[in-house]
């Protein structure tokens, strides 16, 4: 017998709100099975998920999680491997644009920053997913990071130059050997996590920009550099928005 | 102390009895407690209990597939710390109820 949906919908929101937890994952699978397997029974007799999880399903959670060991040794290595391939994806995009020139405002303010972004978004996944949140919030609150995340990128490059002049320079070999680098770190990545990501997510943000700015392109389309700027971070919010909707998609039908 | 975290501990206690009395899994241990008269309790609070009990070794987890489907089911059995456990809080459970009727009694 099918699930319900209501019953389908606290546990992806269970497991979501584990995995930001940062719990194991085979204990975060162990017991959303034995959850689904009780609530299988449950629903076979005509009981309701609410009456099985009672209280808030947010205090359930917690419950669980409080109960469950947190993978400290994994949170370790993903974070360092995450700022790691940041900075590929950073020195990426500089490298297209303009060669690598950092002023000590990028050098401290691009791994600050999105740090502070990382910590934002988990802590949003884990409360959209304790308090039950219906599609349609989760799409409009999503939205809203994700041009925070651009947003504050965006200020960053407006405002590196108010702040004294480059310190760290390469030359175009030094260029070439930084891009070798960060496609390796980028693809070695998406290889280690399973992932698209950190292949698409410099695809989405740099190709539009470049492509708009390419001389055949420009001619025809006559925009000012301003214009090219919106319409390309116009873009990549769509290619973004899709590609999260995806993995959405596909981890809920595993 | 407060209510709640009272009948947790009895509830630990009780599952630990259920499942002593040979191997089970989470519905079918809910349904004993309900014919036992446990009507207070909700279904899935049994679940964080069995985790800690797991972890504290006091119960062992053997999987076996379904022939409907789904997951796998979790079968629980007791193991010799848990049977400890077990003569512990029958003890205490015995002191415990003793002293409340003799309160109640006067």
């Amino acid at each position: 017998m099918q699930l319900s949906k209501k019953s389908e919908q606290f546990l992806e929101n269970l497991r979501l709100y584990l995995v930001t937890s940062g719990k194991k994952d085979k204990e975060i699978n162990d017991i959303v099975n034995e959850l689904e397997d009780h609530l299988r029974e449950a629903e076979k007799r005509g009981k309701n998920v609410d009456k099985i999880i009672g209280r808030s399903p947010k205090e359930y959670m917690e419950n669980l999680a409080g109960e469950m060991t947190t993978d400290h040794k994994m949170i370790m290595k993903i974070l360092p491997v995450f700022l790691i391939g940041f900075c590929a994806f950073i020195a990426l995009g500089d490298l297209i644009k303009e060669g690598i020139r950092y002023t000590w405002l990028e050098l401290i303010g691009y791994p600050v920053t999105v740090l502070i972004l990382l910590s934002i978004i988990i802590v949003s996944i884990k409360g959209m997913a304790a308090n039950q949140i219906g599609e349609k919030a989760q799409l409009i609150i999503m939205s809203m990071l994700v041009l925070l995340q651009i947003g504050s990128f965006i200020t960053l490059i407006f405002l590196k130059d108010q702040f004294g002049p480059p310190v760290f320079i390469l030359n175009e070999v030094g260029n070439w050997i930084v891009g070798i680098i960060a496609s390796l770190v980028l693809i070695t990545i998406s290889i280690w996590s399973k992932t698209w990501t950190p292949i698409f997510l410099p695809f989405a943000v740099y190709v539009p920009e470049v492509v708009l700015e390419l001389d055949w392109i420009a001619e025809r389309t006559g925009w000012s550099e301003v214009t090219n700027v919106f319409v390309s971070t116009g873009i990549t919010f769509g290619l973004i928005l899709i590609y999260i909707l995806i993995v959405f998609r596909t981890l809920k039908q595993k | 102390m407060n209510s709640s975290q009272m009948l947790k501990g009895i509830l630990e206690g009780c599952l630990l009895a259920v499942i002593a009395k040979g191997e089970t899994y989470g519905y079918e241990m809910i349904e004993k407690l309900q014919t036992y008269g446990f009507s207070m309790v909700k279904e899935g609070s049994i679940y964080p209990l069995l985790l800690r009990m797991r972890k504290g070794k006091l119960v062992e987890v053997k999987e076996k597939s379904l022939p409907s489907g789904g997951p796998p089911r979790k079968y629980y059995t007791i193991t010799k710390r848990g049977l400890e456990e077990l003569e512990v809080f029958k003890k205490n459970w015995a002191d415990v109820s003793n002293a409340v009727d003799n309160v109640l009694k006067n």
